[in-house]
């Protein structure tokens, strides 16, 4: 029996962060209506209900770790076997944890943000304390009401706990989740900062500014923590895949959209004094997309893998986002009229038109990808029929999309702000241009001998002309994605080259004093540029998913199997126990060309709890080309044959590079500079707690990836890890063809256990009978259109992956991609009437008129001198 | 292990609960001190100092990115002249408010300057020793920038040199 009465603390916690948080909220308020001194009260109220949060974390802490079965949250996520690292995880390895969690990353971020604020911005600061008291606030209400991690059991303590889910019983628990809510919960501080600016009315650059690291912080969690989630399901689920457009997985991925396309946009609003009102929407719309995604989580209202049941939390979220639309939209509306732009587009071909490109495409993908999740919610609202939207659907359609934003990447930094003349184009496109031609046409003579051949076959998703195209589009995906990606590659080179010439000519330095000088002075721009290589190996090594070879096999001891250029041998079975499993490796040795390359040993766990739980561990042996991935199905105990499934996939490697050189590029974009780490000459800068606290939280993301690696660097010791205890029953399956393979791709388990787990995929009982009856089937000479079919007949809309093509599901890719290209034209058109008002505007360019603070006019002239020559002489010292 | 996780926790809760009470207590108490406390006009004074400072910072990079892209050829010679006159234009306003907000300092050091010499030379260094805003009056210690009371003998630092002056 634990000393503290944690139950009881517990739920006197919550309520006095609910009345600290409120208290907090007014307070500011009342500071931000013109009392200045009230501000002092509301910055240490908020460190008060900061603190609060961290005394529930640490109370719930110390219940895991005494083992306070008392508690529901404990009894049904841990067990008094498991070692304390994992008493630790289990704090969000649940629903009502992972709130309190999110709560607490929130509170850190808002005392961090309280202290890095203090003595600055005096008017939006009581506006961003409130911003962020009343997310806590709503947070504190679930926790309360809905999700409360301190509720008791109805039955009384109970003698043991139910244990984690062996699933969640690795260290990619204990990073990925807190990495990607500190990526989901850190837009609620530039979110902050645009109602705060909204709310005073401050609508200059000076807020965009002063949120700027708050913005890259929470856009390198959040894509880090989406590495680290692929990493996780490649490594752990063993099926071979690493983004399976899940919902949970699109619920992480939906706010990075908006959120780049912010990062982009904001740098119009710096340079030219445009797009406010979209910006402002921008930081409204990616807030909003991480509370949607927490909602799609937590609510259990879409039928996912990660999902948890059903609870009434979606209620209180339902309320928060419609308050949240309103009150952003009223803002908005309110403050339009100071919202207005100050300069105009002035040319189609230039940098400023290609980020408004940048935005209408991204936005372009979140509707996408935002209609398909929502589709199964719409469809049973409006036509009381369950459907399903699954991966084959979205890799289909998302890779036009992904196309077009590479081509984007590739263009924008080559051209020029305001307008890029034709001679110009013609210089700067030249060598990109070329090696993009020279790289297609060598994919295309030499790619097929080298077993990367430029055009692959596509499986064919509608029987009509769109699905045609759609499979036209994916089968060129090689060669086109190969003359992409050079094309990008080297326009970014052609920028750091040009550069640097420039300044060894100008400044007279070496080649890489002059690199250092050109990177360190224009940070922001080249660790934007860093991050688009990262993006461009991403893109790299997901088209290596076009070549993959599958094989499955029985073998006995000593057999081989040929996957690619590989042979790989079984050697031995073994059996090792430790206290809580007994696993099973399979040796394999990796022969090439007749020599032994590696060993790999793909295993089963068995778990004794919960009873003959078994986990599927594969062995990953990678390298800088290719990855071959081991998955073993089972071993006879008696004759020693296993099967094995063998997966060959070239450029796997490239992903977790282009994720590392994204970290990279984004720490180098944050990066303080020399004057604000040791502030101005002569007296130390309050500013300097802020860059060192974003360069200790990047040293964090840092050591977080460095955990990463050793996953890259030792290929054999698989860690993966799935479970038949749960509904995640991904795994091991064995397929005898490719056709097969393609159309139990596209029907789901039915068992009324698996969520939304295709049947080649789902390793439970009822989808290896299913697929037994629908291989019988297919061997009678049944066409898999027919199959198709006939599974829709039998178990309704829900069980086919991808919508047909008619009705309902017509409209799930047409309404998008018709906004997608309306868009366009929209944007286009947009542009044109921009220009044509900028040669009217032209006639009175007065550019001291559009700015907010007028200089006294009586002294204009002379001020005008002795303020030009003081920034002069600042730029001179900011150049040395 | 298990028995010393437990206590750590506790340990780290009563830490987290002394700080809540705490900054409550700091909370309320500025919430009900009097409005005539120094402290405030102080921070009037500063106000958006931090947020002008990196503004001015965020447009010197701006200009500075600007001119390395006419220098690589990026930007013609007439579009780098009107995008640089909207940035100076708004880094003109940030330096002139910046220097605005130092003005009444600046004045008030002129104007004792002025007394001091007026009082006769001799003890002139003695006196700009005296006025040194920072020095106390009372015990010579040099304070903080930011002080407002003597860091040693908690007289009003700067108070007494503008009252010597009348």
């Amino acid at each position: 029996m634990p000393v503290i009465d944690v139950p009881f603390f517990g739920n006197l916690v919550l309520c006095a962060l609910l009345v600290s948080a409120t208290y907090t909220f007014s307070i500011a308020l009342v500071a931000g209506r013109g009392r200045p001194r009230f501000l002092d009260a509301a910055r240490f109220g908020t460190y008060a209900t900061c603190a609060l949060t961290a005394v529930a974390v640490f109370l719930l802490a110390y219940a895991f770790q005494a083992h306070d079965f008392r508690i529901r949250y404990v009894l049904r996520y841990s067990d008094r076997s498991m070692p304390w690292w994992y008493l630790w995880a289990s704090l969000w390895g649940g629903q009502d944890g992972s709130v309190l969690w999110w709560t607490f990353l929130l509170s850190i971020y808002t005392a961090v943000c309280t202290r890095s604020l203090k003595g600055r911005l005096p008017q939006l600061q009581p506006y961003i304390l409130a911003a962020l008291m009343s997310v806590i606030l709503f947070f504190a209400v679930v926790m309360l009401f809905s999700a409360n991690p301190f509720a008791t059991t109805v039955a009384g303590e109970a003698p043991d706990g139910e244990g984690l889910n062996p699933l969640l019983q690795n260290y990619w628990m204990i990073i990925h989740p807190p990495t990607l809510y500190l990526g989901m919960v850190g837009w609620a501080v530039p979110f902050a900062f645009a109602v705060a600016a909204l709310a005073t009315g401050q609508l200059d650059d000076q807020w965009i500014v002063a949120s700027r690291r708050w913005v890259l912080f929470a856009w390198i969690a959040l894509a880090t923590g989406n590495s680290l989630g692929m990493l996780w399901s490649y490594e752990e689920l063993g099926w071979g895949g690493y983004w399976a457009w899940d919902p949970v997985e699109n619920a992480a991925f939906m706010p990075l959209l908006p959120g780049t396309a912010l990062l982009h946009s904001v740098m119009l609003q710096e340079r030219r004094g445009m797009f406010k009102v979209w910006n402002v929407f921008l930081f409204c719309l990616t807030f909003f997309m991480t509370i949607f995604g927490t909602f799609l989580t937590r609510s259990g209202m879409i039928a996912s893998v990660h999902s948890f049941a059903r609870s009434s939390i979606g209620e209180y979220f339902v309320v928060y986002m419609a308050i949240l639309i309103v009150a952003c939209a009223a803002l908005i509306v309110w403050r339009l009229p100071l919202l207005r732009a100050e300069a105009t587009i002035d040319a189609l071909l230039s940098r400023d038109f290609v980020f408004l490109l940048n935005n209408w495409i991204l936005l372009g993908m979140l509707v996408f990808v935002l209609g398909a999740t929502t589709a199964p919610l719409i469809s049973e609202g409006l036509f009381n029929e369950t459907i399903t939207v699954a991966a084959a659907y979205y890799n289909k359609w998302m890779v036009p999309l992904g196309l077009v934003l590479m081509a984007l990447v590739g263009v924008g930094p080559l051209l020029a702000w305001r307008k890029s003349t034709g001679a110009y184009m013609g210089r700067v496109l030249r060598v990109p241009l070329i090696a993009m031609v020279v790289a297609g046409v060598l994919h295309a003579v030499f790619g097929g001998g080298m077993g990367y051949p430029p055009v692959v076959e596509s499986d064919v998703i509608y029987d009509n002309l769109t699905g045609r195209i759609l499979a036209g589009v994916y089968g060129a995906l090689p060669v086109v994605s190969s003359t992409i990606c050079t094309f990008v590659l080297v326009g970014h080179l052609q920028e750091f080259w040009r550069g640097t010439t420039v300044r060894m000519r100008n400044a007279k330095e070496g080649f890489f004093t002059a690199l250092f000088e050109l990177v360190t002075r224009a940070k922001r721009r080249h660790g934007g540029y860093l991050v688009h290589l990262g993006l461009v190996f991403m893109y790299f090594g997901f088209t290596g998913a076009a070549y993959d070879h599958e094989k499955e096999a029985a073998l006995k001891p000593g057999q081989s199997i040929t996957v690619g250029d590989y042979d790989i041998r079984y050697d031995r079975s073994r059996m090792e126990l430790d206290a809580s499993k007994r696993m099973v490796f399979a040796d394999m040795t990796v022969i090439r060309d007749g020599e032994v390359v590696g060993y790999i040993a793909p295993a089963k766990f068995i778990y004794n709890k919960p009873p003959d739980t078994t986990t599927t561990e594969v062995a990953i042996r990678s390298t800088a080309t290719e990855d071959l991935y081991a998955i073993m199905n089972s071993i006879n105990p008696a004759t020693k044959v296993g099967t094995f499934r063998i997966i060959h996939r070239p450029f796997v490697a490239w992903i977790w590079i282009g994720a590392l050189m994204m970290i990279f590029g984004t720490a180098v974009s944050m990066a303080p500079s020399v004057r604000e780490v040791l502030g101005e000459a002569t007296k130390p800068s309050r500013s300097r707690s802020m860059p060192a606290m974003a360069a200790f939280l990047l040293l964090v993301l840092a050591i977080v990836a460095a955990f990463a690696l050793p996953a890259l660097a030792m290929p054999s010791t698989a860690h993966g890890q799935s479970d038949g205890s749960s509904s995640l029953h991904a795994g091991s399956v064995s397929l005898r063809s490719a056709g097969e393979r393609q159309l139990f791709e596209r029907l789901l388990c039915e068992c009324g256990d698996c969520q939304r787990l295709p049947l080649s995929t789902c390793s439970c009982g009822w989808a290896e009978d299913m697929r037994d009856e629908l291989r019988e089937q297919l061997d009678r000479g049944v066409a898999p259109a027919t199959v198709t079919e006939n599974y829709r007949q039998r178990f309704g809309a829900q069980a086919i992956a991808i919508p047909p093509d008619q009705g309902f599901g017509r409209a799930l890719w047409a309404i998008p991609m018709l906004t997608i290209v309306l868009a366009a034209f929209g944007v286009v058109r947009l542009g044109k009437r921009w220009m044509t008002r900028d040669v009217v505007a032209a006639t009175v360019p007065s550019p001291e008129s559009s700015v907010p603070v007028s200089i006294n006019a009586v002294d204009a002239t002379d001020a005008k001198d002795a303020l030009d020559k003081a920034l002069d002489a600042e730029l001179e010292r900011l150049k040395d | 292990m298990g028995t010393v996780l437990p206590q750590f926790f506790t340990l780290v809760t009563t830490v987290c609960l002394g700080a809540v009470f705490v900054a409550l207590w700091l909370s309320l108490r500025a919430l009900f001190q009097s409005a005539s406390r120094a402290g405030e006009s102080s921070l009037a004074l500063s106000s958006d100092r931090q947020a002008l400072l990196n503004e001015k910072h965020a447009l010197l990079q701006g200009l500075r990115d600007l001119e390395q892209e006419r220098d690589v050829g990026k930007v013609s010679q007439d579009d780098f002249e009107a995008m640089n006159a909207r940035l100076r234009s708004r880094a003109r306003v940030v330096l002139k408010e910046l220097d605005s907000q130092v003005a009444p300092f600046r004045q008030q050091a002129e104007l004792l300057v002025k007394q001091a010499a007026s009082k006769g030379s001799a003890s002139v260094t003695e006196k700009v020793a005296a006025i040194d805003p920072l020095q106390c009056v009372k015990c010579q210690t040099k304070n903080e920038a930011d002080a407002v009371f003597c860091k040693k003998c908690g007289h009003k630092v700067g108070s007494v040199s503008s009252e010597g002056a009348q």
